[in-house]
């Protein structure tokens, strides 16, 4: 699948943007803070509706357009499976904070202009989003690596992320009631009703996790098999929380599962209601990244966990083809300068493997003219975009003058 | 609101102020609503206002399915022809005239006036759990249909009650609304969660 073509306004620092995109490889090319980035996580939020940077979408909306303290905040984008194409939009309503507090934002979804929720929005664009900063899924909080997990599971299993929002709602208010039985307002009698929410949402997360994990650990070893001399092996590893409530990890079967997590609750109910927080389920799960048994994050120097983290972006382009039957659309933020020859030539291989790939960089010469040649080169400057022919001596820079010219496939009103 | 204040007499400004408090209704309707009552004959003036109040001073719960009436028991929970066997359970009294207009459910009803839902401060407590499983243990109850809304906290207050009703009344079958696809919708244009729901209900034809 690919993104055939993006309409951004009042994004960050795009007052306005039309785009075409060609299938393939495109790369945005600029100077730092000029939208580069910003690009990529619009095409991101598409296809999950969240960003990868930030939880508060106020922060989406062009500064200066908040100064009527009222704000319309859109990205569009059409996407293509052969030949059938998808509108989904995003809109954000954003206000003003009140007396120096942060401006709020209300954001609403559409899928070919019908208003539709998150779940029926995302996997209509699939997208895998390198930047230099995966290193700190490794090295990072456990609530990253969560997040990424959710991130990438949601694009292809809808069950999933219809339980993980339903997971969400009962802690809010499993939490309020065990705080009011703290108080002595309601009695531990009353948890039944959402132990048991709890459980079947939690268990029908868990298991999916572990199996997604699964395959994604056998995916990337095989990756990082390409990009390392071979020494050490790398696996992604499951933690659980409910793994340590019984020796030998995860039970086979769901209704253990649902079993062990039950016996979990009402050991840790005391704990729970002194706490007036859950404390049981996978919001406490985590995962670790081992190179040959040996945590990486933990014990990795800088480059084997940079290289860890290349092979797990890879090995999920890979599981989400995998599981959706799609080609998903590669993002590559600024990770080539960073990357020596040999990695940086696996990464373009998978370029070229999938249907279309959005590269940032503030230096064309990172790529072979023969990469050139075939990619549409855009120059980003201000939040505005032309493209441009590359100066590489090929056949298409040979045609006119070697200054740029602006393609009729941008237009834009700034 | 300025601009208008200015041209408004006050007691045609009250009235204003007080259609504006009503849900759906905007300033824009509010006034509109105001200044046809101003052309109404005093009789309907009257009407209206009497109306409104009758509603608040002579509107009273059932004291046995707990439905808003004016005489108790209400006229439902007071039928013969019922069958006051089945009691099937809503959140508020509008799902009473929902499920009524059906004409296929000939049993009685229970209002519970809410959900459990922590975050709003609502237990099972504050709702009419307790006069429901009054009911059901003083007997004559053959089955207890819970019409929830499809929420988590329908959800939730439903399996509540599911567990109550049958730790106090083993004997009662408890049943709750199917779920699945609309009576002459397109499956083309159903939501996944609907399309799932109606493939695990699925019934031998």
């Amino acid at each position: 699948m690919y993104l055939g073509q993006l309409s951004l306004s009042n994004f960050r620092n795009y007052r306005r943007l039309d785009l075409e995109l060609p299938a393939g490889a495109s790369i945005f090319w600029g100077e730092n803070a000029q939208g580069k980035t910003n690009l990529l996580e619009a095409v991101y939020l598409l296809a999950t509706t969240r960003s990868p940077r930030t939880t508060n979408d106020a922060e989406f909306v062009r500064w200066d357009a908040m100064e009527d303290g009222i704000a319309a905040t859109r990205i569009i984008g059409r996407a293509y499976r052969g030949r059938v194409a998808t509108q989904i939009e995003i809109a954000l309503m954003a206000r003003g904070g009140e007396d120096g507090q942060l401006p709020k934002a209300a954001k609403r979804l559409r899928v070919n202009g019908i208003p539709r929720r998150a779940t029926e929005m995302i996997g209509n664009l699939l997208a895998v989003l390198f930047t230099s900063q995966d290193i700190d899924l490794l090295t990072g909080p456990p609530a990253g690596r969560r997040r990424y997990l959710d991130l990438t599971l949601s694009q292809i299993d809808h069950a999933y992320l219809r339980a993980l929002q339903r997971y969400q709602r009962v802690m809010q208010q499993r939490n309020m009631l065990l705080r009011r039985i703290g108080e002595g307002r309601a009695t531990p009698e009353q948890l039944a009703s959402w132990n048991e929410e709890l459980i079947l949402q939690g268990s029908a997360i868990t298991t999916a996790r572990a199996q997604a994990v699964t395959e994604l650990s056998i995916g990337a070893a095989q990756v990082h098999r390409t990009l390392s001399d071979q020494r050490e092996q790398m696996s992604i590893r499951y933690t659980p929380q409910l793994a340590e409530e019984r020796r030998g990890g995860l039970p086979e079967s769901v209704e253990e599962l649902r079993q062990l997590y039950r016996t979990a609750i009402v050991r840790r109910q005391a704990k729970e209601i002194a706490a007036g927080v859950s404390l049981v389920g996978p919001h406490r799960d985590d995962l670790v990244f081992e190179l040959s048994g040996r945590s990486a994050g933990a014990y990795g120097s800088r480059a084997q966990q940079r290289t860890v983290a290349l092979a797990l972006r890879l090995a999920e382009a890979a599981f989400l083809r995998e599981r959706s039957g799609e080609e998903p659309v590669l993002l590559l933020d600024d990770i080539l300068s960073e990357l020596d020859q040999r990695r940086r030539a696996a990464v373009l291989d998978a370029v070229l493997a999938t249907q279309q790939s959005l590269i940032t960089t503030a230096e064309l010469d990172r790529f072979t003219p023969a990469f050139l040649a075939g990619a549409a080169v855009f120059d980003v400057a201000a939040g505005t975009l032309r493209r441009v022919t590359p100066t590489g001596g090929t056949a298409a820079g040979d045609q006119g003058s070697d200054a740029a010219e602006t393609a009729p496939a941008v237009s834009q009103s700034p | 609101m300025a601009e208008r204040g200015a041209i408004a007499a006050a007691p045609v400004e009250k009235l204003i102020d007080e259609f504006n408090k009503l849900p759906g209704i905007g300033p824009k309707s509010a006034q509109r609503l105001a200044y046809h009552v101003l052309r109404t004959p005093p009789d309907d003036a009257r009407a209206l206002a009497q109306a409104i109040l009758d509603v608040k001073e002579r509107i009273i719960f059932c004291s046995v399915c707990q439905n808003i009436t004016d005489e108790d028991p209400c006229s439902i929970c007071a039928s013969t022809a019922r069958d006051h066997a089945a009691i099937c359970v809503v959140e508020e009294p509008l799902d009473i005239l929902a499920l009524e207009r059906t004409r296929s459910f000939k049993g009685v009803y229970h209002v519970l006036h809410g959900v459990i839902s922590p975050l709003n401060g609502i237990t099972e407590d504050d709702i009419k759990v307790a006069e429901l499983l009054g009911r059901v243990r003083a007997g004559g109850v053959t089955e207890v249909i819970l019409a929830m809304n499809p929420t988590l906290e329908g959800d939730v207050t439903l399996m509540t009650l599911e567990r109550r009703i049958h730790r106090d009344a083993p004997a009662v079958r408890v049943t709750r609304l199917a779920r699945g696809l609309s009576t002459g919708s397109d499956l083309e244009y159903a939501d996944e969660m609907t399309l799932t729901r109606a493939l695990e209900g699925r019934q031998p034809v």
